[in-house]
């Protein structure tokens, strides 16, 4: 069971506080979707106007084309897996899993037969007859998808379901979860301030910051050509020069920098209307730093000095200083077979094509 | 209380200084008191004098005596009404205050359900004979809206004893309904609603065995409170119909048979902590 | 529409409700301002006059006071031996922890009856004479497990940190419960107190059998129902009520307030 989700022009407020912004937004059937956004972004409204627990202020929402806006939880194609579990303490596993078999009239037998499927389809046969306090916060975790699944909805609601297990148990769900997913082929979304278990997850990630849509996006596209800053530096460490176009043709754009005059290919631009003498940034990230040069279209930045360095196992991540500007400081990831040391002096360069060009913060884009 | 254990002599005594004069207090003041009460109970009234003869006659008099044992059936009637109807009525409030009142005006809520509280226990009862006497509230207002002729006998029975106390002990477990409904994480209604449940069928399969501890709190202290209580049934009761603390009072006050009083007492004291072991699952102390 | 209806219901429940809860203590306080005879309808007032019979009348005034020193003395008495025992039991491990706790508890498992008429066989055993004193031995008994329970709940592991930082420091054992452990539990302590008050304030049974001359309050307006309904008693009743109101009122604003905060 699986269908579309469409929203449609949604703004909702509580009190003065406009939580969602005017969001429109289409998730197609059985795709994985992630809400993404640091704490008060409205991902987690946007979640309860999906599951029926708000009605918003403004706007549509349709699931398989039919208009849901209005209708109760309990009417919805839709089910949710809370960020507590809420599990019910007093009934045992099966019960728990059947609760929604139960509401709709279903046999004890049959109903027990499915949650005791659903209970393997999780991982966790033969624990029926347990009561939710005996489980350990994975196996609850698997036993509230158990339960949300059970009903066969079209699209299932997950409230930052991993926040409360810890790191190697969070990564093993990550996987587990999206094989499930697959396997039942239901519309998932998912709500989280982790862009780690974002990108391992989504096939669609939706950037939210402040009530608004900041970029709608595969994996890859999010992170590697982000549509904004606060995107660029929400997906992961990001490093900002600011320049000025001096120049631009079809093909490649030459910008002002402090350590000189660049030239960067046209696809480097996230905004390609930027005129002549518009305020830019340009953005890359700490991997992108290369010390020798492997393409022809290599950015100079000059000789630098490590101000700092760490061992991060998988590579030395280093602070670095460019020598004429003692301001601008970047990031930049250094094999791990390398070994840096503080003041070292480097000559850093950086692939034109990996980085991108962004309106500068305060211009219109 | 795991961890900190500290095996050394020296911290134990330290630990026992902090407990003793509490220990000691009770010990003086209460399990001695106690211990006099039950010896006290195997002893006799005769004529003016307090005989030390050890006989269980004072017990066998409880079943003997119909007097004594209607006091405890009255007794266990009443209570076991006000206990029911304070839970019919508070579950209402608590539930109303903890879901439909506002969040923010949800303590000063509380806090005025409760309010009549604070007056004095004595006066309370006193109150309801304004409200219920044969010029009080209600028959005034009765009488002038012309539905009786006549005063009701309200005051100086059962339910005017039964109206006192639900009076008190709704407002308990208003308090200890609404701290357990509080509690409840509000997905739990939700995760019912979500997967299909109706308000009325949530209600039944979640939120109300959630809210048992709650409800047995409160009805365990309501009934252990009620059942010991001499106030409102002596001002509220009349003298028909005595419960068990009324003659307890009868023997120490009128009779001076302190031996019958207590083996009242102690049988008083049996039936509660009887309650109390069949409640014991849901009354547990415990430490934040 | 159906969500209107039952809101509807609910908010008639509650007024009901809220009116049987209020109606006694309304119509106390109206008649206390009867000017007449009888605290019954028509009202006829408003007056101050049985207020100033309750000033007037000393056997009253001396009941508060003594209800007062009671109040205050046992309760104080009680919260000192529940703070030290619930610190006891929950930072040290003892032999028998379990009963030491159990028997602290136990006096608030049993009646009020009960522990007064205990005390009173004892009293008379010993032949100790009634007094106010030996009412306050009474209210200590019933408040210490109260004391012990508010606080005790109150002590959580998290907080034994901070204790061991201030030993690290330098601090003795007496300095950190000083300085440390009890303005930590400052909001419970006060809590208890104020409870433990009102319960002693307001006891009625144990100071009945206890006292001889002097009495409390809750005793003297007993004997003052003997005369049947009389708005002096509403006046006098109306006053207890204003004053728990009052402390409970300073309470919300201060303690409750501020541990709220934390």
């Amino acid at each position: 069971m699986t269908a579309e989700v469409t929203i449609e022009n949604v703004s909702h407020r509580f009190g003065h506080f406009l939580a969602l912004d005017g969001i429109d937004l289409t998730i197609k059937a059985g795709e994985f979707a992630v809400l993404l956004g640091p704490s008060g972004c409205g991902k987690t409204t946007l979640l309860s106007l999906l599951g029926g627990f708000l009605t918003p202020t403004q706007g549509r929402l349709l699931i398989g084309g039919t208009d849901i806006t209005h209708l109760p939880p309990s009417a919805r194609p839709t089910t949710t897996m809370f960020q507590d579990y809420a599990l019910f303490p007093h009934m045992s596993l099966l019960d728990n899993v059947g609760f929604g078999l139960r509401m709709r009239g279903i046999s004890r037998a049959e109903r027990h037969k499915r949650a005791g499927e659903l209970l393997e389809l999780v991982g966790l046969p033969d624990v029926g007859l347990k009561k939710p306090h005996e489980l350990s916060g994975g196996q609850r975790q698997r036993v509230a998808l158990a339960r949300a699944l059970a009903v066969e909805p079209d699209v299932l609601l997950l409230d930052e379901p991993l926040g409360a297990l810890d790191l190697k148990l969070r990564r093993q769900m990550q996987d587990e979860l999206k094989a499930i997913q697959r396997r039942v082929g239901t519309t998932f979304i998912h709500v989280t301030h982790d862009q780690e278990e974002a990108m391992a997850i989504a096939d669609l990630i939706i950037v939210m910051s402040g009530g608004q849509l900041q970029h709608v996006g595969k994996p890859e596209e999010v992170y590697l050509r982000p549509n904004n800053r606060f995107t660029a530096a929400f997906m992961g460490e990001a490093n900002f020069i600011q320049g000025t176009v001096t120049k631009r043709s079809a093909k490649w754009v030459e910008v002002e920098l402090p350590v000189g005059t660049r030239r960067f290919p046209i696809s480097s631009m996230i905004n390609e209307e930027c005129e002549i003498g518009a305020s830019i940034e340009v953005c890359f990230r700490p991997e992108h730093v290369e010390l020798a040069a492997k393409t022809t279209k290599a950015c100079d930045l000059g000789q630098a000095v490590i101000r700092d360095v760490a061992f991060f196992g998988t590579h030395h991540r280093c602070q670095f200083q460019i020598d004429a500007h003692g301001e601008q400081i970047f990031i930049g990831h250094l094999p791990q077979i390398f070994e840096p040391a503080n003041k070292n002096k480097l000559h850093v360069l950086l692939n034109a094509s990996d980085a991108i060009i962004l309106p500068a913060p305060g211009t219109s884009s | 209380m795991t961890s900190l254990a500290n095996p050394n002599s020296g911290e134990r005594h330290k630990a026992l200084a902090f407990v003793l004069p509490a220990v000691v207090w009770t010990g003086a003041f209460f399990v001695i008191p106690f211990a006099f009460m039950a010896a006290m109970s195997l002893w006799k009234r005769v004529g003016t004098k307090t005989v030390q003869t050890w006989s269980l006659d004072n017990y066998f008099d409880f079943f003997a005596k119909s007097h004594f044992f209607d006091g405890l059936l009255n007794s266990l009637e009443i209570t076991l009404t006000v206990t029911l109807l304070s839970v019919l009525f508070a579950y209402p409030l608590a539930w109303i205050i903890a879901m439909r009142v506002p969040e923010r005006w949800q303590r000063a809520a509380l806090l005025l359900a409760i309010l009549p509280f604070w007056t004095s226990y004595v006066v309370r009862s006193y109150a309801w004979m304004l409200v219920l006497g044969r010029s009080g509230i209600i028959n005034q207002s009765l009488m002038s809206a012309g539905i009786i002729d006549e005063p009701l006998e309200l005051a100086s029975t059962r339910a005017a004893t039964i109206i006192g106390f639900v009076h008190f002990f709704v407002m308990l477990l208003t308090l200890t309904i609404y701290a357990n409904l509080k509690q409840l994480s509000p997905n739990y209604a939700r995760a019912a609603a979500d997967l299909g449940a109706s308000p009325l069928r949530t209600f039944i399969h979640v939120i109300l065995p959630l809210t048992t501890p709650g409800i047995m709190v409160g009805a365990f202290l309501t009934f252990a409170l009620c059942i010991g209580d001499y106030i409102t049934p002596q001002i509220l009761g009349g003298n028909n119909e005595l419960v068990l603390p009324q003659i307890i009072m009868l023997q120490i006050g009128r009779r001076a048979d302190l031996p019958a009083a207590s083996a009242l007492a102690i049988i008083l004291m049996l039936i509660v902590s009887l309650v109390y072991l069949l409640c014991a699952r849901w009354l547990k102390l415990e430490r934040a | 529409m159906r969500r209107r209806w039952t809101d509807w219901l609910g908010a008639l429940y509650a007024a009901l409700l809220y009116g049987f809860i209020f109606l006694p203590v309304g119509v106390l306080v109206l008649f206390s301002f009867q000017s007449g005879r009888f605290p019954i309808p028509p009202f006829n007032g408003p007056s101050l006059k049985w207020y100033q019979a309750v000033f007037a009348d000393s056997s009253l005034t001396d009941a508060l006071v003594n209800s007062l020193v009671v109040a205050l003395s046992s309760s104080a008495l009680a919260c000192v031996l529940g703070f030290l025992s619930a610190y006891g039991l929950a930072r040290y491990k003892l032999p028998a922890a379990g009963f030491q706790r159990a028997l602290i508890i136990a006096p608030f498992t049993v009646s009020y009856l009960i522990i007064g008429l205990g005390l009173l066989i004892t009293f008379n055993t010993f032949g100790v004479s009634r007094s106010l004193f030996t009412v306050g031995i009474g209210h200590v008994v019933i408040n210490t497990p109260l004391c012990f329970a508010i606080i005790y709940s109150q002590i959580g592991d998290h907080q034994v940190n901070i204790e061991r930082a201030a030993r690290d420091l330098g601090a003795s054992d007496l300095k950190v419960m000083a300085l440390i452990t009890a303005p930590m539990l400052a909001p419970a302590i006060a809590a208890s107190y104020f409870l433990s008050f009102t319960f002693s304030w307001d006891e009625f049974i144990i100071a009945f059998l206890l006292s001889r001359f002097e009495v409390t309050l809750p005793v003297e307006i007993w004997s003052l129902l003997r005369s049947g309904l009389n708005p002096k008693t509403n006046a006098v009743g109306s006053i207890v009520f204003l004053f728990s109101v009052f402390i409970l009122v300073v309470l919300e604003f201060t303690v409750f307030r501020k541990h709220k905060r934390n």
